[in-house]
């Protein structure tokens, strides 16, 4: 018996000092600013670059020697930060990998004629697959902090961190994008163009009396278990915010609600009996929602249907209600219909053209031809 | 106070918490809705009519189902822990629905079917494995059959869940693991009612047959019954009304286990009295989780939280508090 177990033992023990004799693998950086790797698709930076510095999502100060040149995006819903990414003119050529999403797939293609190529993280990538992509920089939904982030930057691979859920995050994380990809200027531009697009929203509302703002409801129509389904959002997401600053009044914020879309039933819908309705569908056509609605016997008694008030919310290759780059959109269309009186000069269409053509310096034909045919919703 | 006495007393608390179920909700406001409101608001009577009295009706048979259910297989198997998911079918039913959601198709039709197809699956694999170990009697048999059954059907589970699209699809298939009746119309109702009241028909004429399937095999047979056959209508007729109201419902827990045990504490553990009332408790049991579910928040609670929180609070007394027995 013990003469058995000498040779496994012995063997334990070989590998065992090899393995101490082994050279340390290299230990993170602490600052997060490990050198970028080598990319074929890298552009040369200037012969003396200043180092950026610029703070992320959660208060963190991190440094570059040069902008990165390899930038994975991961997670869920990362079309919503790659959106982001790509209102710069280095976004497409930097991005070298996007994780999988459900919605606004198509729209890479059109503004970006290499994004085919891209390599395609799963939804659920972990730090391993992450890091097989060659990123020198990450990044990544604040909350994916602790599950994702921290085992890419024990990696060695830095992480920036966006919220982008609410407008004010918006405008302060494009700007630190803008620094991350060296382009500040670029960055003013594009808040300078929400900023503007928002005062001629906000600027009419501000001096209206509760009693002059109607009240709406904004729910999302979806497929839960085979059988038709109503959510309403947070009342701290943006689809409540937009309706705020449109000058509604949203009847759901009052609820105790979850963390996320809320299954509502009819007789709440019904008891909160809203002037306006506003109906989103992430994956199928608004308008057969808002049809489908409104022909339920039930919903025909709500004074929104009986007044024509239901609308179905736009969206191209995606909904303009969502935390992506197209809420200013969503926010132009929800002002029209929710005052009609007063922003009877919106025009949803030059809108849409102006969005695409000043945002992602797309032509008129590539918008007529690429993008419109996409176009769902109500438009006036 | 007599079994029927407190039946009937059963039986009139039942039609009282129904009856003011109907008022009970979120319209016009929380929590009650005059009555004189079904004639003079139009909305009010809709809501009513359409939405909350089927809604009702079905709570009330899936309450019944699944107590019934797991009434008759407690005393079948003779084994005071057993419900339906115990054969293997509940799971099998998330199992059918979850593919369904996947692959078949995302229809109420569809998943309701392919449910119902997998609970009946689930119940005819456990009873092939059961006939084909070499192992002990009939009952530890099938015990060990329906665990290895619903642990195959759970890891499929899993990996439909890992395969799903995580916004499309998993929000979906864990939206009807968690239960609820939120979406009940007439016409989906209408679509389970025939296979339940078949089934709980069958459970309930069959009460009688209980008593003397619960003793030992040759005990009955001496008595005249023929076990296995007469066990083989009662499970069917079990699993037949458990598949059709979760796929109506979707996997709500604890009923079956808990409502047995309560009606036992009331009425005896002799089946004549036994099942009538537990298919009773567990429709008024289900009937007020499910009357909480829809006026507690403004957003719907899933059923299945609820009757696992009740359910599980309730069993925990029962245990404290009194002895658990299966009469044989």
């Amino acid at each position: 018996m013990r003469q058995t177990l000498i040779p496994p033992l012995l063997l334990i023990l070989v590998l065992s000092l090899l393995g101490a004799c082994a050279p340390a693998a290299p230990s993170p950086t602490p600052t997060g600013t490990p050198a970028p790797l080598p990319s074929p698709t890298a552009v040369p930076p200037s012969p003396t670059p200043p180092p950026i510095t610029v703070t992320d999502a959660l208060g963190r100060s991190l440094m570059f020697p040069t902008p990165p040149q390899r930038i994975a995006v991961a997670g869920k819903g990362t079309i919503m930060i790659v959106d982001a990414l790509y209102l710069f003119p280095e976004g497409p050529q930097r991005l070298a990998a996007v994780g999988t999403t459900a919605q606004g797939g198509d729209f890479l293609p059109i503004v970006d004629p290499g994004a085919a190529a891209k390599q395609t993280l799963g939804s659920e990538a972990g730090p391993e697959q992450i890091a097989a992509a060659q990123p020198d920089l990450v990044i990544l939904k604040s909350y994916l902090a602790e599950k994702l982030g921290s085992p890419i930057e024990a990696l060695g691979i830095p992480v920036f961190y966006v919220s982008l859920e609410t407008p004010e995050q918006y405008l302060a994380e494009i700007q630190a994008i803008g620094q991350l990809l060296g382009n500040p200027a670029r960055a003013k531009e594009v808040t300078d163009f929400y900023l503007g697009s928002m005062e001629r929203v906000v600027e009419p509302v501000r001096g209206l009396r509760e009693d002059q703002k109607p009240t709406v409801l904004l729910i999302q129509h979806s497929v839960k278990g085979g059988e038709t389904a109503y959510a309403v959002p947070p009342a701290s997401w943006i689809q409540t915010i937009l309706v705020e600053m449109a000058g509604g009044r949203p009847v759901w914020t009052d609820a105790p609600l979850g963390q996320g879309w809320t299954v509502v039933n009819l007789e709440q819908i019904a008891s909160w009996n809203p002037d306006q309705i506003y109906i989103v569908d992430y994956f199928d056509d608004p308008g057969r929602a808002v049809e489908k609605f409104v022909a339920d016997p039930v919903a025909r008694n709500l004074k929104a249907v009986q007044e024509g008030q239901v609308f179905a919310f736009p969206k191209d290759t995606y909904s303009w209600d969502q935390p992506d780059t197209r809420w200013i959109l969503g926010l132009l269309w929800l002002a029209r219909h929710i005052h009609p009186d007063l922003f009877a000069q919106i025009e949803i269409e030059q809108e849409f053209v102006a969005f695409y053509r000043t945002l992602y310096r797309l032509d008129e034909a590539t918008i007529a031809g690429k993008l419109k045919p996409f176009l769902r919703g109500t438009l006036p | 106070m007599t079994p029927s006495r407190r039946f009937v007393l059963l039986l009139l608390t039942l039609g009282m918490v129904a009856g003011t179920a109907l008022f009970v909700g979120r319209y016009p406001r929380p929590v009650w809705l005059p009555p004189q409101a079904l004639r003079e608001d139009p909305l009010a009577a809709q809501l009513v009519w359409n939405l909350r009295l089927p809604r009702l009706i079905a709570a009330l048979l899936l309450g019944a189902a699944l107590s019934a259910s797991g009434f008759t297989l407690q005393m079948l198997f003779r084994n005071p822990l057993v419900e339906p998911g115990f054969l293997g079918v509940s799971q099998g039913a998330a199992f059918g629905a979850a593919l369904s959601i996947l692959y078949i198709s995302r229809s109420a039709l569809g998943i309701q079917t392919a449910a119902m197809l997998c609970a009946l699956a689930g119940l005819a694999l456990t009873h092939f494995l059961a006939r084909r170990l070499r192992y002990s009697g009939w009952i530890l048999r099938m015990v060990l059959a329906g665990i290895a059954v619903s642990a195959l059907f759970s890891a499929g589970i899993g990996m439909l869940k890992y395969l799903a699209d995580p916004l499309t699809q998993l929000p979906e298939i864990t939206f009807w693991l968690l239960g609820g009746l939120w979406s009940t119309r007439w016409q989906n109702l209408l679509l389970i009612l025939p296979l339940t009241l078949v089934s709980l028909t069958v459970l309930f004429l069959a009460r009688w047959r209980l008593n003397v399937l619960a003793l030992e095999e040759e005990t009955a047979f001496s008595l005249g019954a023929a076990p296995g056959r007469e066990r083989l209508v009662l499970l069917l007729a079990s699993v037949g009304a458990t598949s059709a109201v979760v796929s109506l419902a979707g996997t709500v827990g604890w009923v079956g286990l808990v409502v047995p045990h309560i009606a036992r504490q009331f009425f005896g553990a002799n089946a004549r009295h036994a099942l009538p009332s537990s298919l009773l408790l567990g429709g008024l049991f289900v009937l007020i989780c499910d009357t909480l579910a829809r006026t507690l928040s403004s957003g719907e609670i899933p059923l299945g939280i609820l009757t696992s929180l009740f359910g599980a609070a309730g069993f925990l007394l029962l245990m404290v508090r009194r002895k658990i027995e299966v009469e044989r």
